[in-house]
């Protein structure tokens, strides 16, 4: 199943519609027994879709009866009230950023100045495909979906090609292989550090760039996540001479192509990925499958 | 006759609305609407796609900025 | 402020600015800009050792002194004095993380989709400081986060990579089994 890339944005009255396509998908299915009065019941306008008052005064308490009427209203066909349009905000923000950039790079250096050009275009990035790391290591087991983890897996993917090409590039010319901090010692600390990061990520909502991603989308909660992941960090820094002398200084850093040679580890690293993409593929549908 | 539950997930992150988004769903017959109320970016693309795969019918309202409702319709 | 209302109702700005990028393209714009990093900073993307730094620098405002710690200052260290001496402003790090919040941050805006969520209850609270606390220990411990240890472990083809994510999916179960139970 391909990604859904649902333009939620599109919900101007008349756009009501949209509505109707995704219930196509599953008329094949339904028809045979309650779809056919599904469908000619909800041909009509809006009102089928939200049931009437009457039955919901029966069902529901009045208070939220109030609420929901007024809300509706608010929300239902022509007297939607205008939303406060946020773009001017947007492109003073822009502005700011643009001038930071220029100041940053005349008082302290332009390559300074790029890691904030590159993390914004991150931050974006993160933002405009709600990205989630989390998601895509939760979800498989939480709700069976694995679209997140599938799309983890073509990143990786992609720029492990790209990075063994800069590698190999580096190697070629006999020069220091660059990037080669991120091949980190395997040990026990590695296990347990990332059990710890898993739970705390799950519990909180947003992993690391998660976290950073929801300030800047305005989550005081992760605020509060983003002040207590510094103090963590301070306090697994505290204890990292205790972890390093223990378990990392006997722990071996494997890089693939160490093993395998340069096309050898890039391809046993794209292998991995290829199965791990098919079982998340397989896994989707039998979840899909047996909840049905 | 059918009904409509609305279910409040404002402030609430990922998973929290999805999670509660299918327990709610259980306890609704066919044809009975439930509408999440939703601030969180990530859960109006996540719900939505699960909804849709159920099979159920699905329908985004930008209500407010940043805030949305997605109407849920079980359909089987 | 017509204008911006036009701008709102333009398709290609929709397409653009407002509505979400399937996740596939997000991958792949990640990894464009992960191999820009490499290319031209020389190491891949990293988030959570820049936390250590702030952690650091919070710490020796009210007092404190990491000097004698072996992250900071032991034979290979992760951490460096001389990067906490050089000061907030002028670390690749900071940099980079600002980029991320203030990135995101014009993104909604220019979706026009930006809201302050507060705090709902206690249960946020209590979730958010045992969660962010977990994060940064286990992210110091393991070498880094999701993007340091995972993401760029795993496109450096660093075996330490996939054996985080092995370890990381087996938190994240029980992360989901506590947080249906203890946390909604």
């Amino acid at each position: 199943m391909t990604d859904i890339n649902n333009n939620q944005e599109n919900v101007s009255p008349e756009m009501r519609k949209p509505r109707r396509p995704s219930r196509e998908n599953v008329e094949t299915e339904t028809q045979k027994t309650e779809g056919e009065t599904q469908v000619s019941e909800n041909t009509g306008e809006r009102k089928p879709r939200r049931p009437s008052r009457e039955s919901v005064t029966n069902n529901d308490t009045s208070q939220t009866q109030s609420t929901r009427s007024s809300r509706r209203s608010s929300s239902s066909r022509p007297p939607r009230k205008p939303k406060k349009n946020q773009i001017p905000i947007g492109i003073a923000v822009l502005l700011g950023m643009i001038i930071f950039t220029i100041y940053l790079s005349i008082t302290v250096s332009g390559h300074l100045a790029l890691f904030f050009v590159v993390g914004s275009a991150f931050g974006m990035i993160l933002q405009r495909a709600r990205f989630c790391f989390t998601a895509s290591m939760r979800d498989p087991y939480l709700t069976g979906s694995t679209s997140v983890t599938r799309a983890a897996l073509i990143a990786f993917a992609i720029t492990s090609i790209g990075f063994t090409a800069i590698k190999y590039g580096y190697f070629r010319a006999g020069l220091p292989i660059p990037g080669m901090g991120f091949v980190a010692p395997i040990s026990v600390a590695t296990a347990v550090g990332a059990i710890i990061f898993g739970i705390g990520m799950v519990i909180a909502g947003g992993c690391a760039s998660g976290t950073l991603m929801r300030v800047g989308e305005g989550f005081h909660m992760n605020m509060l996540v983003f002040f207590f992941f510094m103090v963590g960090s301070l306090w697994g820094a505290y204890d990292f001479g205790f972890w390093k002398r223990n378990f990392m200084l006997a722990g071996p850093s494997v890089f693939l192509p160490d093993l395998f040679g340069w096309a050898g580890g890039l391809l046993v690293n794209l292998l991995i990925i290829a199965i791990l993409y098919v079982l998340a593929d397989k896994w989707e549908k039998r979840k899909n499958a047996n909840s049905h | 006759m059918s009904k409509e539950v609305m279910l409040d997930c404002l402030g609430e992150a990922c998973p929290v609305p999805l999670v509660k988004a299918e327990g709610a769903i259980k306890d609704l017959e066919v044809g009975d609407v439930l509408v999440v109320q939703i601030d969180h970016s990530c859960a109006v693309k996540n719900v939505p796609e699960w909804a849709r795969k159920e099979g159920h019918f699905v329908d985004i309202e930008e209500v407010d900025d940043g805030e949305w409702e997605i109407i849920i319709e079980k359909a089987k | 402020m017509e204008f911006f209302n036009k701008l709102r109702e333009n398709d290609l700005y929709n397409k653009w600015f407002r509505a979400p990028y399937s996740y596939v393209t997000g991958a792949v714009l990640l990894s464009l800009f992960q191999i820009v990093m490499l290319s031209a900073t020389g190491s891949p993307w990293g988030v959570s050792a820049t936390f250590a730094n702030w952690g650091a620098w919070l710490y020796q405002m009210v007092g404190g002194s990491v000097e004698k710690w072996y992250y900071f200052s032991g034979p290979g260290a992760p951490g460096s004095m001389s990067a906490l001496e050089a000061g907030f402003m002028s670390n690749a790090g900071t940099m980079l993380n600002l980029g991320v919040i203030f990135g995101a941050l014009l993104s909604t805006l220019l979706a026009s989709q930006f809201k302050i969520k507060k705090i709902k209850n206690k249960r946020q609270i209590v979730a958010a400081v045992l969660g962010g606390t977990m994060m940064g220990y286990g992210a110091r411990i393991a070498y880094g986060c999701n993007i340091g240890a995972l993401f760029g472990g795993i496109s450096s083809l660093s075996l330490s990579g996939w054996v985080f994510a092995i370890f990381m999916f087996v938190g994240a179960v029980i992360g989901s089994k506590l947080l249906v139970n203890y946390f909604m």
